[in-house]
């Protein structure tokens, strides 16, 4: 299922399949967060928001304002 | 050939062991400041090759590209990229995590691109074992073209290799990706990894800790009890624990100024090195206990990973005003001082939310009111007992704390809405797996702080104290060493002053006496205690002025907002390049105590 990642719930994991260009779009390529990476939602803060990720091998929070530029694909049965 | 020092400059990513490396190269030779320009800290020292050549090391903020987006990450990047920055340095060494290789060459072959002499430092190898990767240094060597040494950085081992190999720092012979797109980096960096690494079991090694922790660390209830048992202590720390060293400072200063007294009594000049030169001393030296408390509590929070858990669970709430997570450890430390919490603010990367965190950390009210409060709330708050054990000038003393903290967010609001700033909105921060924090960079990280602030902050306060000394010593009619302490103060330049804002002062319910003392406690709050008993002591025996209700409210609300802090000015202007926003500090927060004053003296009413 195509989806954002800001949507995503914890412990979900998907496939990057796109980052939308945005002020820090390239910042979130380099951290990582490149097409076809997987990307874990490792927690979600107590009040919704920022959510920490998994990917390219390391964790990071980012706000949901940045997530949502970031398209992914739900895996299945995660 | 270069006639000075080779000058190698440390790279890397956050959390990559970078400064460990660097203290454990230069131990105590190296020195903290500001890049020129900006509040960035600098951090330089100097080693020895193993044939004696001295090298001089300078830290680079760390980094995840050559892409800034902060006041740190610029300084970073414009050293390294551009030849004619005056730190520009003739080789790097390129700190590389392990466990991270990934993500950590990204970085190194951009700074490989750059045509800089280069070093790799393979650092935490040890991180990758335990999650069942192995690196073959070797074949890292011969596929990037740079000299490969690997360290384990926090038990100072590789060093010697290291040093070694910097004389043998190269530019590799092409360019390792011609493109600047990201992901045809990554896809290099990508097809070398199998040669590199080799992944000798799956296990999550120190991950699986780190999730487990983490469960509760963010949970809703469990993650802020954490946090808020962590920052009782840390708080219970820079109040109770640094007293001991500051009344021993109190204590020392005290005697050796009796001693001076002693050879001349009433002197001028004794009175110029007592409670002139003597006391601007102590008014600096009495922070450095709580500078090196917090900043030691910071650094064991920062290293072993728990800070980004703290800024992770409190980000949404702060942002709300126009901060960020990091923005907690200043706020709960203004509660204890507002000096070494707005040196804390230095963690926050955007400068704009650095700023309204910086802004408002002075109304957290500090240890220095309380003496005030307590001098005062007799007059407000009758001393007994609701439900027979809870005080109710406690709970006084509680609302008056809370007005700090809602005011402090109201006044973000406002400077959020002011200020513009296109960076702000966005927050990264990397969750580091935890480990145990490295104490030698706690003990330099702490020390570094505390003597920036001595030397910097220092001056400023120097200053101040031999002008309010000044003014409280001379009047208009001269030298008035003749005079008793009391009328000593009204006849001085003190008293002249007080009577001259009296008439700012009676809207407020408030006559020049207290004038005076909330001049002189202009060095520190709890000075106001000491000239109120000056004042009002009568043979020998210190009485108390006969306020009146809506009198000692409308003063008690004053101390709550107004700027009574020289040294925070101080600070304040270190930490921002300049006198500007002291002065707007300065400014808003006079004014807003003075207008909260007034309609607190109309509210109770004579």
């Amino acid at each position: 299922m195509k989806t954002l990642l800001c949507d995503l719930t914890e412990g979900d994991t998907a496939t990057i399949l796109n980052v939308v260009p945005c002020p820090m779009c390239q910042k979130l390529l380099e951290l990582g967060c490149l097409p076809g990476e997987s990307v874990r939602v490792e927690h979600v803060a107590p009040l919704g928001d920022p959510i920490a990720i998994r990917v390219t091998g390391s964790c990071f929070m980012l706000r949901k304002s940045d997530a949502k530029h970031i398209e992914v694909l739900l895996d299945r049965n995660a | 050939m270069i006639d000075r020092p080779l000058r190698v400059a440390l790279a890397g990513n956050p959390n990559s062991g970078k400064s460990s490396l660097f203290n454990a190269l230069t131990g105590l030779k190296q020195k903290t400041g500001n890049f020129p320009g900006v509040t960035v800290d600098k951090h330089t020292g100097t080693a020895r090759l193993r044939d004696g050549t001295r090298v001089d090391l300078i830290d680079l903020p760390g980094l995840y590209s050559l892409t800034a987006t902060s006041p740190d990450e610029f300084v970073a990047t414009s050293i390294l990229t551009d030849p004619s920055h005056a730190d520009h340095p003739d080789a790097v060494i390129i700190v590389v995590d392990a466990s991270n290789l990934k993500r950590n060459l990204y970085l190194a072959t951009q700074i490989l691109d750059l045509r800089i002499p280069a070093v790799l430092a393979l650092n935490m190898r040890d991180n990758a074992e335990a999650g069942g990767i192995s690196v073959d240094v070797g074949i890292l060597e011969e596929l990037l073209g740079v000299p490969v040494a690997a360290i384990h950085a926090k038990e100072g081992l590789g060093l010697d290799e290291l040093l070694a190999r910097i004389p043998d720092a190269k530019i590799p012979a092409e360019l390792f990706s011609t493109d600047n797109d990201v992901a045809e980096r990554y896809r290099r960096i990508g097809r070398i990894l199998p040669t590199v690494q080799a992944v000798v079991e799956r296990k999550e090694g120190p991950l699986a800790f780190t999730r487990t922790f983490d469960r509760y660390a963010t949970h809703p209830v469990w993650g802020y009890a954490m946090f808020l048992l962590t920052f009782f202590l840390i708080f219970q720390a820079v109040f109770t624990l640094a007293a001991y060293p500051m009344d021993a400072i109190d204590a020392g200063m005290g005697w050796i100024g009796e001693q001076i007294s002693s050879l001349s009594p009433g002197s001028l000049w004794t009175s110029f090195i007592v409670d002139g030169i003597l006391a601007g001393i102590t008014g600096v030296v009495i922070f450095v206990p709580q500078i090196l408390i917090l900043f030691a509590c910071i650094a064991v929070l920062e290293e072993s990973g728990y800070m980004a858990r703290v800024s992770f669970l409190n980000d949404r709430l702060l942002r709300s005003v126009g901060m960020n997570g990091r923005s907690v450890v200043p706020l709960v430390s203004g509660f204890a001082c507002a000096v070494p919490a707005i040196m804390a603010t230095r963690t926050i990367e955007n400068p704009k939310e650095r700023l309204i965190t910086l802004m408002v950390t002075p109304l957290m009210s500090c240890s220095a009111r309380l003496p005030v409060y307590v001098y005062l709330v007799g007059y407000i708050v009758p001393e007994t007992h609701v439900l027979g054990f809870i005080s109710l000038q406690g709970l006084f003393f509680l609302g008056l704390y809370l007005l700090g903290v809602v005011l402090s967010a109201a006044v973000a609001w406002v400077f959020n809405y002011i200020l513009k700033d296109p960076t702000s909105g966005s927050f990264f921060l990397e969750m580091p797996i935890y480990r145990g924090p490295r104490w030698r960079n706690v003990a330099i990280g702490s020390w570094g702080k505390a003597m920036t602030f001595v030397s910097e902050a220092g001056r400023v306060i120097l200053v101040i104290t031999l002008i309010l000394w000044g003014l409280g010593s001379f009047g208009p009619s001269g030298d008035l060493s003749e005079y008793a302490d009391g009328q000593k103060l009204e006849a001085s330049f003190a008293g002249a002053l007080g009577r001259f804002i009296e008439p700012a002062l009676e809207p407020i319910g408030l006559d020049w006496k207290t004038g005076i003392a909330v001049i002189t406690s202009f060095a520190a709050r709890e000075v106001f205690v000491g000239t109120m008993n000056v004042l009002y002591a009568l043979e020998g025996v210190s009485l108390k002025p006969d306020y009146s209700t809506a009198s000692a409210s409308s003063l008690l609300i004053f101390y709550v907002i107004a700027m009574q802090c020289m040294s925070t000015l101080a600070i304040v202007k270190r930490e921002t390049n300049g006198w500007k926003w002291p002065v707007v500090m300065f400014s808003y927060l006079t004014l807003l105590a003075y207008i909260a004053s007034w309609i607190t003296f109309r509210l109770v009413g004579p």
